[in-house]
């Protein structure tokens, strides 16, 4: 028995502790790779430590989690003791049950109805968006509350009345036995309270999300807006750096508690001392991360480079913009930090967040509670935007840089009259297959089905993008409207069902460089970065066809800083800009300054760039209709 | 004493919590450098009067005085009162110095004066050279020390003690009787003291105040209440009594189990109906025909000093104390001297208490009805 619980003991300890060392070793890798240990290098440290948008990033959550921490230790502790001297024993339960529904409530149910409040608020006093850094204060200030009572009204219980009422009798007054014999005594539960509220607001993801305004971005975040392209291991030097940071302040505050129980609590000043102790630490440990120097560059040189003049007539103005996480060249590994070259060029202060799909964007726009002044949103997207007015036409004659933009990428269906969007980053599926596994020529998604490949064929997990092979398998509009064919191409992927390894989206960037599978379909854009760490990975466009995406350029109705916006959009496609972007991004550019320049690394890649014609479609916007019966036989296919 | 002038008055005090009356028409008169016991069963509202004198609660009607003045809603930091709560209350937080020196320095004493009251007190509780210990580390009697001095440091005009003796045992509570009956003479304070234990009672107090459901039963000196209880409940509660119904043929005499006995007591209605109170000690066992009363042994506890006999005299027991051994069956007389009777006015006690019928090695038996009728029918 003492030998199976000692197994199970340490089964226990590397459950918790594993992924965290799986983690922390991968975060010294010099390779990309989550499976292969290439070398030792702290290079993703550096790159998480240049990076601006995480610095900023670490610094608001850290910022935003101390201040909601303390405003509710503040408050928490006061309603426990108003909670605790209630006399009525109803009014007390009711108000307890209260209190504790938030922390009952799922996370979601939270977020939605803070943010249903503040926009109800903001519309009611006329604001323009009514999220802001305050709103989202105010959510983590409601959420970490119970937990603050939940911490100090037990110890009020544990300390009773009597102290209160020795002190009194000893001549204190009610507010000076509370601070002199009660504070003494419940101060372990006010800590530990704020320590919850603390690490609660640190790694909260879905009510920020929903409560969060426009240029405060927390970390967690961040992070999750980072999937359209897959998380890199800067992220795990980050995790590893916040690890670390966790388990000393964790060691510290016990150590202090150790050390007050042994001197036996002889001096009141211990208490005192404990107090200043935690702040002290918890103050050093932002001040270290938010003023660890980021070296600001020097644009001298670089301003030289840009093709048109910028003014500063609108320094000191900001200007919000919601782009795809990881979309943007940002400094890392001496590339060009572009937000901060614009920052410096224009003086203008910007505010950048991120999203993680065109559905969450839209959500956030539609329900008014932001304005934002660029977005980039996709290709059909932009068309049920324009479609619902909720975008601004553009004033190309502020954008001078736009006759960059290739012809091909001019006039498309989303936006036939060039009005009100200018293409960014241009990507294609395709097939990717693995030339050790996959043998003979490979030219169609047919090979999807072949059953020589059973259960090493991977496939999206998503509907749209699912459906769009066995669309085109079928030679189908990937826009059809008609029930016939949906159901057609939804038979088909049932029969696909017995091959399939998985339906993945990030995990096949794992999935492929290791060998574990052997077909899947994904973006041109992201087997570049597949074939660095796996030279055997080969890239085809099936002959059926592939679906093309255009990300562009747009300003939606509502945005407050319009010719900050036209003045971005401008710096966006300045050939030098454009190049830094489309290096980060590894996606086609539809800027001919940046496919005819001979520094451009990818000049030519027959991947992004392919001299035969591929036979491509684009996603519309679909009706609800339409989608909604796609969705159920999505169901029907994930199910039989 | 009751000459003395009066410290604290408690007039027609009534409490109530969630509509239930806690405490009913308390009326009490303290004076100077008494030492005043509360005594009455768990929850007859001992602490709760407590807590009106020390101003931790506000009564519902009723006036509470202090050297004349009217103090019902003077805050518990104004009163020069203090108090040692049922649990002590010392600052865990706090070593024994900072406890004691506690209400010095909230009253901004200055530090050398405070050392040296400190010293003193540490001196009369017999703690010195423990001022650096903490305060989990004492033991419950030295913990009663400090709880002791950190409240007379501030010189009370009155020291409130609820049950302060509870939480030790029994030597070291007979040890603590003494030194705090020497504290208050040394002092020379009031004590108010709270206990429910009614052997400290007796021999502590100058004053004992017999209280039950919230209303006082009995005040009077610990002999006053011993020898002329008022009812049932305080015989009962007092000591042990045989409570046995009777009929006052007139004065001085007074009939029971249909047989007259003289006494003492005068004053009340011919043939009124009354009760009886004699105290086991004061019955002497004789030989059936020389006793007034006859009965039979059916049970015989040897206690060291005495042996503890039960007699059923036509199925009411009675509770004897004797040095003389009797046997169980054995018919006994029942011997009692008119001094050793107290007639007391029948009360809504009475007839509730001074039966012995479910007492002591009977006690394990009476789960067992079959065992409880032989030993009846015997
Ligand atoms: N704050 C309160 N709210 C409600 N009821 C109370 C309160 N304080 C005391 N009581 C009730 O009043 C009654 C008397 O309480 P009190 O503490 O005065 O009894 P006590 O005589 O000191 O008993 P013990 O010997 O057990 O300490 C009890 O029934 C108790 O439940
Ligand atoms: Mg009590």
């Amino acid at each position: 028995m003492k030998t199976l619980g000692k197994i199970i003991n340490a089964l226990i300890f590397i459950f918790l502790y594993a992924p965290i060392a799986v983690m922390i070793v991968f975060s010294f890798n010099s390779s990309r790779s989550t499976y292969v240990f290439e070398k030792f290098s702290l290079k993703w440290y550096g790159e998480f430590l240049n990076s601006t948008i995480t610095i900023t990033a670490v610094k608001n959550t850290l910022l935003l989690a101390v201040v909601s921490a303390l405003i509710a230790t503040v408050f928490g502790t006061i309603a426990s003791i108003g909670i605790y001297n209630l006399k009525s024993k109803t009014a007390k339960g009711a108000i307890m049950g209260v209190t504790n529904i938030p922390m009952m409530n799922p996370d979601v149910v939270t977020g939605v109805s803070l943010m249903l409040l503040f926009v109800f608020i903001g519309r009611f006093l006329g604001l323009a968006s009514s999220l802001s850094v305050y709103t989202i204060l105010i959510a983590h200030i409601t959420f970490n509350l119970p937990y603050v009572i939940l911490n100090v009204l037990p110890k009020l219980r544990q300390v009773g009345n009597t102290y209160t009422e020795a002190a009194r009798d000893l001549g204190c007054t009610y507010s000076k036995a509370f601070l002199k014999v009660i504070f003494p005594n419940i101060y372990s539960g006010i800590l530990s309270g704020f320590l919850m509220a603390f690490t609660l607001s640190l790694d909260d993801f879905v009510i920020s999300y929903f409560t969060n305004g426009t240029g405060f971005q927390t970390l967690p975040l961040l992070i999750y807006s980072k999937t359209k392209k897959s998380v890199k291991p800067d992220i795990y030097a980050l995790s590893t750096v916040i690890f670390v940071a966790v388990l000393l302040l964790l060691i510290l505050v016990n150590s202090i508690k150790a050390k007050s129980e042994k001197q036996q609590k002889t001096k009141r000043s211990s208490k005192a001392k404990n107090i200043v102790l935690t702040v002290v630490s918890a103050t050093v440990c932002i001040a270290i991360i938010a003023y660890s120097a980021i070296p600001s560059e020097n644009y001298n040189e670089f301003s030289k480079k840009l093709k048109c003049k910028y003014t500063t007539s609108l320094a000191g103005s900001t200007l919000n913009v919601f782009n795809w996480g990881e979309y943007i060249s940002d400094g890392i590994d001496d590339t060009l930090n572009v937000i901060e070259a614009f920052e410096d060029t224009t003086g203008i202060q910007v505010n950048y967040d991120n999203f993680d799909s065109n559905e969450t964007m839209y959500s956030k726009l539609k329900s008014g509670a932001v304005a934002y002044d660029v977005i980039i949103p996709s290709d059909y997207m932009i068309e049920r935007l324009k479609n619902e007015k909720m975008l601004r036409k553009l004033d190309y004659s502020k954008i001078p840089n736009y006759k960059f933009i290739d012809k091909k990428y001019k006039n498309l269906y989303f936006d036939e009259k060039n009005e009100y969007s200018v293409p960014y980053s241009v990507g294609k599926t395709g097939l990717i297959y693995n030339s050790k596994m996959v043998k003979g020529k490979v030219d169609s998604w047919s090979v999807m089905w072949d059953e020589k490949y059973k259960g090493q064929v991977l496939t999206f997990n998503n509907s749209r993008d699912a459906f769009s092979i066995a669309q085109f398998m079928l030679g189908q509009d990937v826009n059809s409207t008609k029930k016939s064919d949906w159901k057609a191409a939804a038979q088909l992927l049932k029969k696909q069902n017995k091959v399939l390894q998985a339906r993945v989206m990030d995990e096949v960037f794992t999935k492929m460089p290791g060998n574990n599978a052997a077909i899947a379909p994904y973006y041109a854009g992201d087997f570049l970065t597949m074939y660095d760490s796996n030279e055997n990975l080969r890239f085809v466009y099936p002959k059926e066809g592939v679906n093309v995406f255009v990300d562009s350029l747009c300003v939606p109705s509502n945005a407050k800083n319009y010719e900050a916006a036209m003045m971005f959009i401008n710096f966006m496609l300045e050939p030098e800009v454009a190049l830094a972007n489309a290096e980060y991004i590894c996606y086609a550019s539809p800027n001919t300054a940046v496919v005819n320049n001979d520094n451009y690394s990818l000049k030519g890649n027959e991947i992004l760039y392919p001299k035969k014609k591929v036979k491509e479609q684009y996603y519309h916007n679909i009706d609800s209709k339409t989608r909604n019966y796609y969705e159920k036989l999505w169901e029907e296919v994930l199910l039989s | 004493m009751s000459n003395k002038k009066n410290i604290l008055e408690l007039k027609n005090i009534t409490v109530s919590f969630d509509g239930e009356k806690i405490l009913d028409d308390i009326s009490l008169s303290i004076s100077d450098k008494e030492f005043v016991t509360l005594l009455g069963p768990s929850g007859c509202g001992k602490t709760t009067t407590l807590r009106i004198i020390a101003g931790f609660l506000e009564p519902d009607s009723g006036d509470v005085f202090f050297d004349g003045e009217i103090i019902n809603s003077l805050p518990a930091n104004k009163r020069n009162v203090n108090t040692i709560f049922q649990r002590y209350a010392l600052f865990p937080h706090l070593n024994v110095y900072d406890n004691i020196a506690f209400g010095l320095k909230v009253k901004k004493v200055p530090k050398d004066e405070i050392k040296k009251r400190v010293k003193e007190m540490l001196k009369l509780v017999n703690l010195e050279g423990f001022e650096k210990r903490s305060i989990a580390k004492l033991s419950g009697g030295q913990q009663q020390r400090v709880a002791i001095a950190r409240a007379v440091i501030n010189k009370p005009k009155i020291l409130l003690l609820d049950e302060p003796l509870a939480a030790l045992d029994l030597k070291l509570r007979k040890d603590m009787q003494t030194e705090l009956k020497n504290i208050q003479k040394q002092l020379g304070i009031t004590f108010i003291f709270v206990t429910h234990d009614q052997e400290e009672a007796l021999s502590m107090s100058d004053k004992v105040v017999v209280m039950n459901e919230g209303k006082i039963q009995h005040i009077g000196t610990p002999q006053d209440i011993y020898n002329e209880p008022v009812n049932a409940f305080v015989a009962d509660f007092i000591g042990e009594s045989n409570i046995i119904d009777g009929v006052m043929l007139d004065d001085f005499k007074v009939k029971i189990e249909g047989v007259t006995l003289q006494c003492l007591d005068k004053g009340f209605k011919t043939n009124e109906a009354v009760d009886v109170v004699i105290r086991p000690e004061d019955v002497d066992i004789v030989h059936p025909e020389k006793g007034l009363i006859t009965g039979e042994v059916t049970s015989v506890t040897f206690l060291g000093v005495h042996f503890e006999i039960i007699v059923d005299v036509n199925g009411f027991k009675w509770m004897i104390q004797t040095t003389d051994e009797s046997k169980v069956g054995d018919k006994v007389g029942l011997l009692i001297e008119p001094d050793a009777i107290h007639i007391m006015k029948k009360s809504k006690y009475s007839g509730l208490y001074g039966d012995y019928s479910s007492f002591s090695d009977e006690m394990d038996e009476i789960s067992n009805p079959d065992v409880e009728i032989v030993s009846e029918e015997d």
